[in-house]
């Protein structure tokens, strides 16, 4: 029961204190109000600023004291239970002094006491605790504000200096200052000169910036827009106030002390800015300084497409780039076809960019292009700053929304398959022409020789200068897999290394004298080439001539409609008009074959084709003529008989393209079945070769047999390496005659020949050289004494390096007596004759004789097939010509009992029947790319591959080597030691070497 | 044995049993019949035609008649009577296959549009397009032929001879019933069967073909079969052909062509001959074409042998003697004067020496019909070498360069050496010379490729073109010979009607006008009147 008795306490003592607390907050408020107003009065009457200022600061003061002080002696009672309980006893008498039994601690049970207290509690209930306390003191201060209020009111419409202005006076003097100066002239022939300016840049947030801080500035800015500024500056003289004044518009500005001016504004729009300082009478402006925006220039872009037609298959290659001065936002790429614009987004970078650039491909479905389109491409960069006067504006979440930089229109053009194979036709005539003028030149004129060689060399190959300006322009973004790319890249490899030979043999600078056998090397390429040239003309003529034949296949079919058409036209209901639009159709249609004829080149197919064409052509014009005439049933009949003509002329076309696929499949297969049997015999070649290595191997006498040539092999080295090492002793000439050096170069030349007979197990040519040596061998001695010994002037002194060349001389006389005695050896002759031997080569004699026949068999075939395949080079036939002679000396030196000359011949025959299968694989598969070229030509194919082989450049000019210079080079360099694996790799390099 | 014949003679068969069993009048019957299968196998049309007509109003249903008159009215080339018949007899249950040896049907459907010319004793069928630049010349030849044959070798047949002209080779192979892959390999144009002469039109062939000798070589094959009951066998036939094939001009040249002279002196030279007893039976089984082409220039030079031994006149008595039943060989060497045939060929190779034959070899053209044959399809010898074609292909881009100088290297590379050169490359050379001034070189080599190729119309028409020039005389010669190659040509056309015109030889001129006027409208023909 006591508990409602104290929370009705509680309830009168917090309203209480919430009277209490607001009396004393309206009573501050108008206490405010009145220092406030009593200010502005002083302000508006020009009472100086500092009594102002300290006496509304002591009353201030004061007054708040005195309220606090009243409010705390308000307050304090309401704290205390006993005196509320006296104080709700003193209002309600009716209580009589029971509510204290509410305030006993632990009191004991008893009735009347609870009685008391239910009677307390009842009369309490009653009463509400509102109703206890006097309002009138609250009501007081609420008029006194309310009062205040108005007179503020009045005060802020009345006076000069309104109670808010006041209040602003009030922070500062300057502000008061600047209050004063409201009203103040602006005096502009005085100018106070400020100085000391330091500005502070704080970029905007999109420039990524970070602030600068410009000491010593001359008060010049230059920032990009939205760049926040703060000036700091100095006055010589100290002013009440400053202002800032930009473009007109005054902002306020601190002054410190007087003299010290900060001022911060942000840089929206250039223009100028001053300070106008304040001396308490007049505004004294200082100089202006120049607001200057650094441009925050729209993104510089740039799109570069090389090729304007591409085909609708390819994709298309370009190159961009994008540069901002603060950043870009995006870069997309605009595509602009058929009346609509379709952007691709490029690139979007996460952090902020300044430039962007790269190589792109993108496909023509990418573009939303399809073959015939013509399109406009433009690079589209946007950066990351949205211009001033649209900053306004709302931006749409994931628009672009910077300035925008737009490149230059790029016109292009999606070539459909047709027009990708006119295209392709057209570049392989350019091809094929340019091509027939480089080949004319050298066909006229003459042979280079030694002494012309390097002249000549100079101005043929300004010859390439058409061609590769025409592959340099189509195939720039790389070259094409195509047969025609795959030739031209074959010439230019081709005479890239033979304008490099010839510089590099025959130049000035070379050192060392060119050898006879390089002016016959440069020939032997020189004439290569030239053959090069006229297979690659003719296999791109050629694809032109069937292409051609094929378009004309095709516009035959055409023009069987359009006559068919025209044939059952009533000729009596048709206007004249009607007819001879008809007939135009057919007009174009033989027009279309007249275009193709011509690629036909002059020959049988060319003339049938014309020849109908031409009948055809004049039956056209008869008709015309008859229709003109009006001579409609003339006009009737010779319609049918020249749409019989037409038909026939078609399916003529039809068969011959038919019967030239069945050639062509049936050249296949003949190829297919050749290369087949060629690889049968090679088998039974190679199995014949090691039937005689088992039986050597097998051989009693053999191990005696492969110690002695393993001893000349020794000898053999030896003499080689010898001898190159007297040759190295020439040095660079100097002190040599030339009989001299060629006589060394002689006898280095024969050695290397002779350890190439060595290693071939070549007895026949071991035992030439050892004997042929003999004059060699004097020569070189006497020549080498005579060195040594003859009379020099002082500018020839005796080369230092003669005495050792001498030696390495010895050393080859010694080799080379050593290799005679080992040939002398019995081992060789037992071996030689060893019966064994000779019976296993005599028996397998009429095998070899058989194998023999079958490449004899074969031969025709090649030759045949080579004949009639136009990307034969005629190869393969020397291949397998020389693989017939092979075998049949092989069976020649078995049927003797020489099995390894036997063995050795086999190997040959082997190799040269594998050089023949190549051949003709390659003349095959040159023949598929031929056919798909000419299905791309025709339009039928794939297209243009996407490319491709890199650029062929000419290789740079390798000086001072010639490759006769070179060879030797390697020979030296292959006596190195080798990995046991590649022993057998480097001896079969070694013999191939050699045996050049 | 052809079918329709395989029929006649089983239902013979079947009725000569019949008539042992009935009596004697249906033996009578049948030998008639007999005797008109006879009549034409023995070229003797007029003959069956008789008999023919005489039993059909007889035995109008008799299938045996039919049969005898389907077959007379396909040697008279009436397909559409002998379609009629065939389907009468296919009603009766009797199916004559269509076949080599008688396509009739094919035949119908080869001649659908074609049209006839008459001249004196002769008929001529052909297109009504085109092909009628052929009429007139062929006309002439076939009465020249008819005039000169009939009287050289005794007589000829008794009916109006038909020349078939076929426009194309694919009808021409259709009428002949010779298989497609045959006349390409063996470049069979013209062919004198079932009493007819057929020949494929110069159009249909690359660069056209001498095709006036042609009819007149098949009509010689008529002839003789009409004169010797069809007794002399193929290499006798085909000497006699050959010999005299060229005797319907008022000049003829040697018979022999380039190709058979160097065969010829090859095989004199070496005495490798191809022996009388492998085509003594038949000519199908020669091993080569080169074989082939000598036993030809063989057979030729052996009636030349004789006709120089005995004079033209015995040619008439070979006829008669051939036609009585002597063999040929015997009939051959006793007119020449020896008593066998062995010692004939002895004088025949003495009189061999004694001709000027051409050693140089040569290559024999393979005939590319229909457009066939790719580029060089008119050049013997690059038709099938495109290693060589090469060159001459490269050399014509150099020459539309105008870089004759290169040119002319790169068509001289189409010469190997111990082979014979092209004809394309020869002219081509030759046009280099002149172009580059070297006018005596152009000559040579015009002359050479002249010398070597007569008839190619290639070589023709660049001699025409550059005669007068190089001093070869005037051009009209060459214009007229590429005239009888390839009669289709505007440019050849106009020059011989302005050389006649020139001249003031009228009839020429009309000739070749003519033919031109046809050219000049694409061979129309007017459809309201009956051509």
């Amino acid at each position: 029961m006591t508990h409602h008795i104290h929370h009705y306490w509680k309830n009168l003592q917090r309203y209480a204190r919430l009277l209490l607390l607001g009396t004393s907050v309206f009573r501050i408020s108008s206490l405010l109000g009145g220092l406030l107003l009593l200010v502005a009065i002083c302000f508006s009457y020009n009472i100086p600023y500092d009594p102002v200022a300290y006496g509304a600061l002591i009353s201030l003061m004061v007054g708040f004291v005195w309220m606090v002080l009243r409010f705390s002696v308000a307050w304090k009672p309401w704290s205390n239970q006993t005196t509320i309980v006296d104080f709700v006893e003193t209002r309600v008498p009716a209580l009589k002094g029971r509510s204290y039994l509410a305030l006993d601690i632990d009191p004991p049970e008893s009735f009347l006491r609870t009685r008391a207290l239910s009677a307390v509690q009842h009369i309490l209930e009653q009463i509400s605790p509102r109703s206890l306390l006097s309002h009138a003191s609250l009501k007081q201060s609420v008029k006194t504000f309310v009062l205040m209020m108005l007179l503020l009111g009045v005060g802020e419409w009345r006076l000069p200096v309104p109670p808010s202005a006041a209040f602003l006076s009030l922070q500062s003097q300057s502000q008061y200052s600047l209050e004063q100066a409201k009203d103040a002239m602006v005096n502009d022939d005085a100018q106070v000169t400020i100085g000391d300016i330091v500005i502070e840049y704080t970029f905007p947030e999109y420039t990524n910036m970070t602030p600068v801080t410009i000491p010593n500035s001359n008060g010049e800015i230059h920032a990009p827009q939205g760049t926040s500024v703060t000036l700091r500056a100095k006055t010589l003289e100290r002013f009440k106030a400053v202002q800032l004044e930009v473009n007109g518009a005054v902002q306020p500005a601190s002054l410190n002390f007087g003299r010290e001016v900060v001022a911060d504004f942000e840089l929206i729009e250039e223009g100028t800015y001053r300070f106008l300082f304040f001396d308490g009478e007049h505004q004294l402006p200082s100089q202006e300084f120049p607001l200057v925006f650094d441009d925050d220039d729209p993104p510089v872009v740039s799109l570069e497409v090389k090729s304007t037609q591409i085909p609708s298959n390819r994709s298309i290659p370009m190159t961009w780039t994008a540069t901002d001065d603060f950043g870009l936002e995006r870069v997309l790429l605009e595509v602009e076809s058929n009346g609509t614009i379709r952007q691709i987004v490029l690139r979007k970078p996460n952090q902020n960019r300044l430039k962007l650039g790269a190589k792109i491909r993108r496909s023509v479905e990418e573009l939303g292009l399809k073959g015939g389109d013509v399109a406009t491409l433009r690079l589209v960069a946007y950066d990351n700053q949205a211009p001033f006067s649209e900053s306004s504006e709302p931006r749409i979440e994931g628009e672009p929304f910077g300035k925008k930089g737009v490149s230059a229109p790029i016109e292009i053009q999606i070539l459909t398959p047709q027009m990708s194979a006119d295209q392709m036709k057209q570049l392989n005539k350019k091809l094929r022409d340019a091509l027939v003028l480089v080949l004319a030149d050298y066909l006229v004129e003459r042979v280079p020789t030694e002494k012309t060689v390097y002249r000549w060399s100079v101005g043929a190959m300004k010859r390439y200068d058409p061609l590769r300006s025409i592959t340099d322009e189509a195939w720039s973004e790389g070259w094409p897999t195509y047969l025609s790319a795959e030739l031209i890249a074959r010439v230019y490899t081709d005479s890239a290394s033979m304008f490099r030979f010839v510089r590099t043999t025959y130049s000035k600078d070379s050192l060392g004298k060119p050898q006879a056998e390089d002016i016959e090397y440069f020939q032997e390429v020189y004439t290569d080439h030239i053959a090069q040239l006229e297979q690659t003309i003719y296999i791109i003529d050629r694809m032109l001539r069937q292409v051609a034949f094929r378009e004309v296949g095709e516009a035959s079919k055409q023009l069987t409609r359009s006559a068919e058409r025209f044939a059952s036209m009533n000729m009596k209901e048709k206007s004249a008009q009607e007819l001879l639009n008809s007939l135009s159709r057919v007009e174009k249609d033989l027009d279309k074959i007249e275009k193709s004829v011509e690629e036909l080149g002059g020959y049988s197919v060319k003339e049938f084709v014309e020849q109908r064409k031409r009948e055809i052509d004049q039956m056209e014009s008869v008709i015309r003529q008859q229709l003109s005439e009006e001579k409609l049933d003339d006009a009737s009949a010779s319609t049918g008989q020249m749409s019989q003509s037409v038909t026939q002329f078609a399916e003529g076309v039809s068969e011959i393209l038919e019967r030239m696929k069945s050639k062509e499949d049936e050249m296949e297969e003949e190829m297919e079945s050749l290369i087949e049997k060629l690889e049968e015999l090679d088998e039974k070649q190679q199995a014949k070769m090691q039937e005689l290595q088992n039986g050597r191997q097998n051989d009693p006498v053999v191990q005696s047999l492969v110690d002695l040539w393993k001893e000349i092999e020794v000898q053999a080295e030896i003499a080689k390496r010898e001898s190159l090492a007297t040759v190295d002793g020439i040095g660079d000439g100097r002190g040599f005659r030339y009989g001299t050096i060629r006589s060394l170069e002689m006898l280095s030349s024969e050695m290397v020949a002779l350890y190439g007979s060595v290693i071939t197990r070549n007895i026949g040519g071991v035992e030439e050289t050892v004997m042929m040596s003999g004059i060699r061998l004097k020569r070189v001695e006497n020549v080498l004494y005579n060195e040594a010994t003859r009379m020099r002037p002082a500018s020839d002194p005796r080369p230092t390096e003669l005495d050792a060349m001498s030696n390495h001389f010895s050393s080859v006389v010694a080799a080379l007596v050593a290799i005679q005695k080992l040939l002398d050896s019995d081992v060789l002759e037992n071996a030689q004759s060893n019966p064994y031997l000779m019976d296993l080569a005599q028996k397998m004699a009429p095998e070899q004789g058989q194998l023999q026949q079958e490449m004899t068999g074969l031969l025709p075939k090649v030759q045949e097939l080579e004949q009639q395949m136009p990307t034969a080079t005629g190869e393969a036939t020397e291949f397998a010509m020389q693989a017939s002679k092979s075998m049949d000396e092989a069976y020649l030196f078995l049927e003797e009992g020489n099995g390894v000359a036997g063995e050795s011949l086999q190997f040959q025959s082997s190799a040269r029947i594998q050089d023949t299968i190549e051949a003709l694989k390659q003349a095959a598969s040159q023949m598929q790319q031929m056919q798909q070229q000419t299905e791309q030509m025709a339009g039928g194919g794939e297209g243009d591959s996407e490319s491709m082989s890199s650029q062929v450049e000419l290789p740079p000019i390798e000086p001072r080597v010639s490759p006769e210079e070179y060879r030797k080079m390697l020979l030296e360099g292959m006596q190195g030691g080798v990995p046991e694996e590649y022993e057998s790799l480097k001896k079969k390099y070694y013999e191939e070497l050699v045996a050049q | 044995m052809n079918p329709l014949k395989r029929s006649i003679m089983k239902n013979w068969l079947l009725n000569s049993i019949v008539c042992l069993l009935v009596g004697s009048t249906s033996v009578a019957y049948a030998d008639t019949i007999e005797d008109a299968h006879r009549c034409l196998d023995q070229a003797d049309l007029p003959c069956a035609i008789e008999i023919q007509q005489r039993l059909i109003s007889e035995q109008s249903t008799n299938t045996n008649v039919l049969q005898l008159s389907a077959r007379t009215y396909f040697h008279q080339g009436d397909f559409e009577a002998v379609v009629a018949i065939l389907d009468q007899l296919a009603e009766q249950g009797i199916e004559i296959p269509d076949d080599g040896g008688f396509p009739a049907r094919a035949s119908q459907e080869a001649f659908t549009g074609m049209v006839s010319t008459t001249g004196k004793g002769v008929v001529i069928r052909h297109d009504p397009g085109i092909d009628r630049v052929l009429v007139q010349d062929a006309v002439h030849t076939m009465e020249s032929a008819r005039e000169v044959f009939d009287t050289l070798l005794g007589g000829g047949p008794e009916h109006e001879v038909v020349l078939d002209i076929f426009p194309t080779a694919r009808r021409f192979m259709q009428a002949s019933g010779i298989p497609e892959e045959a006349v390409r390999t063996t470049g069979v144009i013209a062919l004198s069967k079932w009493n007819r002469l057929l020949v494929t039109s110069p159009r249909a062939t690359a660069g056209g073909y001498g095709w006036m000798d042609t009819a007149a070589h098949e009509y010689i094959h008529l002839v003789v079969s009409w004169r010797t009951k069809d007794q002399a066998p193929v290499w006798l036939q085909e000497g006699l052909a050959r010999y005299l094939e060229k005797h319907w001009r008022s000049e003829h040249g040697f018979y022999l062509s380039q190709k058979q002279q160097s065969l010829l002196a090859g095989a004199l030279m070496e005495d490798a001959f191809v022996p009388f007893e492998k085509f003594q039976r038949s000519m199908a089984y020669l091993d080569s074409g080169e074989e082939a082409a000598l036993a030809y220039a063989q057979v030729s030079t052996m009636v030349d042998f004789m006709v120089s031994k005995a004079g033209d006149s015995s040619l008439i008595e070979l006829m008669d003697r051939i036609a009585g039943g002597e063999s040929a060989e015997k009939s051959v060497s006793s007119l020449a004067g020896y008593r066998s045939f062995e010692k004939f060929k002895v004088g025949w190779k003495a009189f061999l020496a004694t001709l000027p034959l051409v050693q140089q070899e040569l290559t024999k053209s393979a005939v590319a019909l229909d457009g066939d044959g790719g580029d060089f399809a008119d050049d013997p010898v690059l038709q099938n070498r495109t290693d060589l074609a090469k060159y001459v292909r490269v050399g014509d881009l150099l020459m539309t360069a105008k870089r004759y100088d290169a040119a002319l290297v790169e068509y001289q590379k189409a010469n190997v050496p111990e082979e014979p050169m092209s004809p394309t490359a020869l002219s081509r050379i030759a046009e280099c010379h002149l172009q580059l001034g070297n006018v005596d070189a152009a000559s040579k080599q015009l002359v050479t490729a002249l010398e070597m190729y007569p008839e190619n119309a290639r070589v023709l028409f660049t001699a025409a073109n550059l005669a007068p020039k190089v001093g070869l005389g005037e051009a009209h010669p060459y214009w007229l010979r590429a005239h009888e190659v390839n009669p289709f040509n505007k440019i050849t056309q106009q020059a011989l009607v302005s050389h006649f015109t020139k001249t003031n030889q009228v009839d020429k001129m009309t000739h070749h006008q003519n033919i031109l006027a046809i050219l000049e409208v694409g061979g129309l023909y007017p459809t309201t009147k009956e051509f």
